[in-house]
């Protein structure tokens, strides 16, 4: 009897239309475990709503269903990516006839550390040159002084 | 419109999209998707909105339908049809009540029963139902005490189940 009366108060068409507030959910919630029977009537509520909401379905525009599942698609793709398991393959869209080469990163840092050892040789060439040239100049005076004078 | 004499087992179809089977997500979009929008429509009365809260939807219903099981609702369309009115308040915020050619053009079960209720009943539940005001809010709006809109509400739900079941 309590059953019938609360079935009869409305409180599953509240329910099931998403009108019952937070305490009116928990207080069914409740009378579903007391009275597993009131799940049948929640059922037939909803699937009399279902069968009538069916028949009054709004015809949806074409693009819509392209365009909610791309955004499924990327979705997916975006959780595959987050687990570490991209499913994304890298494409090269580049043409091959073209006056540039793509090198690895590391190749920059090779090259600049050429060039500074480079420029370091080269002024220790001209360091050691200008030396020689200091050593070579302080032993032609003495070489001259022991020619034999006529 | 739509074939009701189709009705897969909700289980099966909640355990197929939660596999991620594209057949399942397809026939959830085919079968239910004009109703659904049918439901959005009369919260947002306006297309363009309506179209991008049935995105979010079938978003929400694809990639997280694990939340049906764990809501204890009981039919996957209640759970669905209650999804699609709540985005579609979220969506549509706190727009200032009133008509619209839209929903009057509308000639759905629930605005038929809406018509048919007595002025001040109509006003109370389309504030609930419609805007998504809580009773205190409608209560507030209308000069009314809040016991005064739960009782009313309580008579429109008796109501609605006299109208469902005739």
């Amino acid at each position: 009897m309590k059953l019938h009366h609360y079935i009869e108060s409305g409180i599953i068409e509240s329910y099931a239309l998403g009108l019952a507030t937070m305490s009116e959910i928990e207080e069914l919630q409740h009378m579903r475990k007391l009275y597993p029977e009131l799940n049948t009537e929640i059922r037939m509520v909803e699937r009399r709503l279902e069968m009538v909401a069916l028949t009054e379905g709004v015809m949806l525009p074409v693009r819509l269903k392209d365009r909610i599942f791309q955004r499924i698609d990327w979705e997916q793709q975006d959780r595959n990516t987050e687990k570490g398991n991209p499913s994304l393959t890298f494409i090269n869209i580049e043409s091959k006839n073209r006056d540039y080469i793509t090198v690895h990163k590391w190749w920059k840092l090779f090259f600049i550390m050429t060039f500074i050892v480079s420029k370091v040789c080269l002024f220790a060439a001209i360091y050691f040159y200008l030396k020689y040239q200091q050593s070579k100049e302080k032993k032609t005076p003495h070489v001259e002084q022991h020619i034999p004078v006529k | 419109m739509q074939d009701t004499a189709v009705h897969i087992d909700d289980d099966i179809l909640t355990e197929r999209l939660i596999a991620g089977d594209p057949g399942a997500r397809e026939f959830i979009y085919d079968h239910y998707g004009p109703a659904l929008f049918n439901i959005i429509l009369q919260v947002t009365a306006d297309n363009e909105k309506a179209e991008n809260v049935l995105i979010q939807l079938f978003v929400y219903i694809f990639s997280d339908c694990i939340a049906y099981r764990e809501s204890g609702d009981i039919t996957l369309f209640g759970w669905m049809m209650r999804l699609s009115r709540q985005m579609a308040l979220k969506y549509t915020g706190a727009e200032v009540p009133g008509e619209n050619g839209l929903m009057l053009k509308n000639r759905s079960l629930l605005l038929r029963f809406t018509m048919g209720l007595p002025e001040g009943m109509q006003t109370i539940f389309r504030l609930c139902y419609y805007k998504g005001l809580s009773k205190e809010a409608v209560a507030r709006m209308l000069g009314l005490h809040t016991d005064e809109v739960v009782c009313q509400l309580k008579e429109v739900m008796i109501a609605f189940r006299k109208f469902l079941n005739s």
